[in-house]
């Protein structure tokens, strides 16, 4: 099973900008899209824990992604200890949550695992950052929105911030977020629309995602 | 040492209104923007601790804050509790924190200084009230609003919330914070604009403190 340093993971993240998350319950769907979402280009991909089998399809995704050498695959929305323990020792590259769990820190330092809390307010990012968070999930991005990355990057300076939920894959949505100063974005739903999923668009999912990712890079060099 | 009782800095800020925050590592610019905002009618006064030598600039302050009786100065963006000791040791009459940290509420507890963190919840706020802050600062104001501060009145009144971030000097943000039922208004990068603070006119930064303290006064009303 490939192995990558928290550092590596961390270091993808800045540089792909974007995380697509992503569930489904048929695990052929879930291959396809993480193999379109690598061919456009992404490099860490977080598979979320929503579904009953979600176990099953992450852990049979864990194999099929093994074809790539150069790719991160970390398990989102765990919300306890014993569900982070049971993804880690299934494989999991990373996990990220949607709240600021202390326990889940304690698994994930004991593990050498980047752990991505979910977090709101400044009061919970400094707790995270205090129990360990390296990269921090900023949850619900669209009820915050990049006003408040930008109220608080000058307060705490070094924040490595990922904001996910809302973001869209525009250029006025992404450029709003990047020049408030986050490392990446979480892109779910806005990528993944219902849409290419039923009609199993493999192709426009691709250029879709490529898409995204060329928006980021333009932004960057601006 | 603090030159204030709890008591003092608490209905000081309230009748203050404004109280700006600032840093600076040129401690003579520092010192002159502190005097310029006492004569446009400053009388709390909060300095971030934001860069390497704040300390130092700090208590340079502190001392020119000697010849104003009535100015009670604090130390601002302080994030635990060994820092809190340092700055209240050094004489700070209040410490103000982005975050609600319970470490903090335990040293100025001990030290009967005023504690006045950041939060951005009501679940923060009650939590930081039941351990001891009387002054609450709701923080990032702008994106919270002033909405969120006329939900969360009636629901533990009694309430009195200090904001920053996105607080303009002007009628429309000034009265409607105050309006919402805001105690007091904390206004930085606002006031202190770059363009005062590199011509460094003292004279402009004294004419703008004075309008926004005269609309806070009559928003208050």
């Amino acid at each position: 099973m490939a192995n990558f340093s928290n550092d590596t993971i961390q270091q993808a993240m800045k540089s792909s900008g974007m995380i697509p998350v992503f569930y489904h319950a048929d695990i052929e769907v879930a291959k396809a899209v993480v193999d379109a979402s690598y061919k456009g280009g992404v490099r860490v991909f977080e598979f979320t824990n929503r579904g009953e089998n979600a176990f099953q399809v992450f852990s049979e995704l864990l194999k099929h992604v093994q074809k790539y050498s150069d790719l991160m695959l970390g398990i989102g929305t765990v919300m306890d200890a014993a569900t982070t323990q049971k993804f880690i020792s299934a494989g999991a590259h990373f996990i990220v949550s949607p709240v600021l769990k202390q326990e889940m820190a304690g698994i994930c330092q004991k593990e050498n695992k980047l752990w991505i809390p979910g977090c709101a307010t400044l009061t919970e990012i400094v707790t995270a950052k205090d129990l360990g968070a390296k990269v921090i999930k900023i949850f619900p991005g669209s009820v915050l929105g990049p006003g408040f990355v930008s109220s608080i990057m000058p307060v705490v300076p070094g924040l490595q911030l990922m904001p996910t939920g809302g973001v869209e894959p525009t250029e006025a949505n992404l450029s709003a977020w990047f020049k408030a100063g986050v490392i990446c974005v979480g892109m779910g739903s806005q990528l993944f629309t219902k849409d290419i999923i039923e009609t199993k668009n493999w192709a426009k999912l691709e250029q879709s995602v490529a898409d995204a990712l060329d928006i980021i890079v333009k932004i960057r060099k601006k | 040492m603090a030159r204030f009782t709890k008591r003092q800095v608490v209905s000081g800020m309230k009748e203050a209104r404004i109280v700006p925050l600032f840093t600076h590592d040129n401690p003579k610019d520092a010192q002159e923007v502190l005097e310029a905002a006492y004569e446009g009618g400053i009388r709390v006064f909060e300095f971030t601790n934001r860069r390497e030598n704040s300390f130092e600039v700090f208590k340079h302050l502190l001392s020119v804050s000697g010849k104003y009786p009535d100015l009670m100065l604090g130390i601002g963006t302080i994030l635990d509790g060994p820092t809190t000791k340092k700055f209240i040791d050094a004489g700070a009459d209040f410490v103000i924190s982005p975050i609600m940290k319970l470490e903090m509420a335990k040293v100025c507890r001990e030290h009967d200084i005023s504690w006045i963190p950041g939060c951005a919840t009501l679940t923060e706020i009650v939590t930081a009230k039941d351990n001891g802050a009387e002054i609450i600062k709701l923080f990032p104001g702008s994106v919270l609003g002033p909405g969120f501060v006329s939900s969360v009145m009636p629901v533990v009144p009694g309430l009195q919330l200090m904001i920053t971030g996105g607080v303009e000097p002007n009628e429309k943000s000034i009265s409607s914070w105050l309006k919402a039922g805001a105690a007091c208004l904390g206004m930085g990068s606002q006031l202190f604009t770059k363009e005062i603070l590199e011509q460094k006119n003292w004279m402009l930064l004294k004419q703008r403190i004075q309008e926004a303290l005269t609309l806070a006064k009559a928003a208050a009303k």
